[in-house]
């Protein structure tokens, strides 16, 4: 192209031209308006939890004093999506049973977790958790080899 | 292209750039707004250890008079691993009668004060906090 004052024009139309189409199409996806939705949002279901056999722990086990044990729980997702469990935190007193004696006092803790693990739609999971619970000193000498029930709540995200 | 018209399009360019990052922002927005937590009581479970019971002590050696402090005993045991935090020690002047307490351990040797000069039985067991664990099948000593 010879003429130098065309080039520029094309050019600098060409730019504008490109920018305002690209302003304008977004603001077309961004723009905002009044009206009634017809679609209805189902009711997202709680989590529930099932029980865990004393069997399914072979370490990880909690004595007066030691060192952090493994928890475990069962979680079932009743949503026909998947979900993420976001987060285990203890809401109760733990009870202790099947140990050698009386367990009372179980000196059971638990430590809040956030394992992040994803539960199918309509599908279950047992999550395995590290050093989630610990054990003081007041336990209870019936309390060896108990199997401790520790009150949860489980929060999920969708 | 004159000065106006360069002002002119970069205002436009960065009108632009501006309006696709506030419709990026928003549809972010859109999508944090979308998730929902949902939180309902469950139960988790944990299991404690039973404490084992130690091997039979065996006495390494053993002093059985009254010369240099009195009478003790050098002893090791076995335990099946993970060692619990202590272990206890007891005495006891007759076969399968009443003990006492002679001193703890925190590994699986120890050197322990004797009743007396005459045959003396040692037992180990282990502990952790309140818990006991079974004592041990007894070792004569002197």
């Amino acid at each position: 192209m010879k003429n130098p004052t065309l080039r520029r024009v094309l050019v600098v139309t060409t730019v504008v031209g490109a920018t305002l189409g690209g302003g304008i199409a977004v603001a077309a996806w961004t723009s905002s308006g009044s009206g009634a939705a017809n679609a209805k949002a189902g009711t997202a279901a709680a989590p529930t939890t099932g029980t865990v056999a004393a069997s399914a722990f072979t370490s990880g086990l909690l004595y007066p004093g030691g060192p952090a044990g493994d928890a475990k729980i069962f979680v079932a997702n009743p949503n026909p999506y998947p979900v993420k469990v976001t987060g285990i935190a203890g809401n109760g007193t733990p009870t202790g049973s099947g140990g050698t004696g009386t367990c009372t006092t179980t000196g059971v803790s638990w430590t809040a977790q956030a394992p992040n693990t994803t539960v199918a739609a309509n599908g279950s999971t047992t999550l395995t958790l590290s050093n989630a619970v610990t054990m003081s000193t007041a336990s209870d000498d019936g309390c060896q080899g108990a199997l401790f029930a520790i009150p949860v709540t489980v929060t999920v995200s969708s | 292209m004159s000065a106006p018209r360069v002002v002119f399009a970069a205002a436009m360019v960065a009108a632009a750039w501006t309006t696709v990052i506030t419709g990026l922002v928003a549809v972010g927005a859109a999508k944090a707004e979308a998730a929902w937590l949902k939180s309902g009581p469950g139960t988790g479970y944990a299991a404690g250890l039973k404490l084992q019971t130690p091997g039979q002590p065996t006495v390494d050696s053993a002093k059985c008079n009254s010369s240099n402090g009195g009478p003790s005993a050098q002893l090791h045991w076995t335990y099946p691993a993970p060692l619990p935090p202590g272990f206890e020690l007891f005495t006891a002047t007759a076969q399968g009668g009443p003990v006492s307490l002679a001193a703890t351990s925190t590994t699986t040797s120890a050197t322990i004060p004797l009743p007396g000069n005459n045959k003396v039985y040692v037992s180990v067991r282990a502990a952790a906090g309140a818990w006991k664990g079974t004592r041990s099948t007894e070792v004569a000593a002197c």
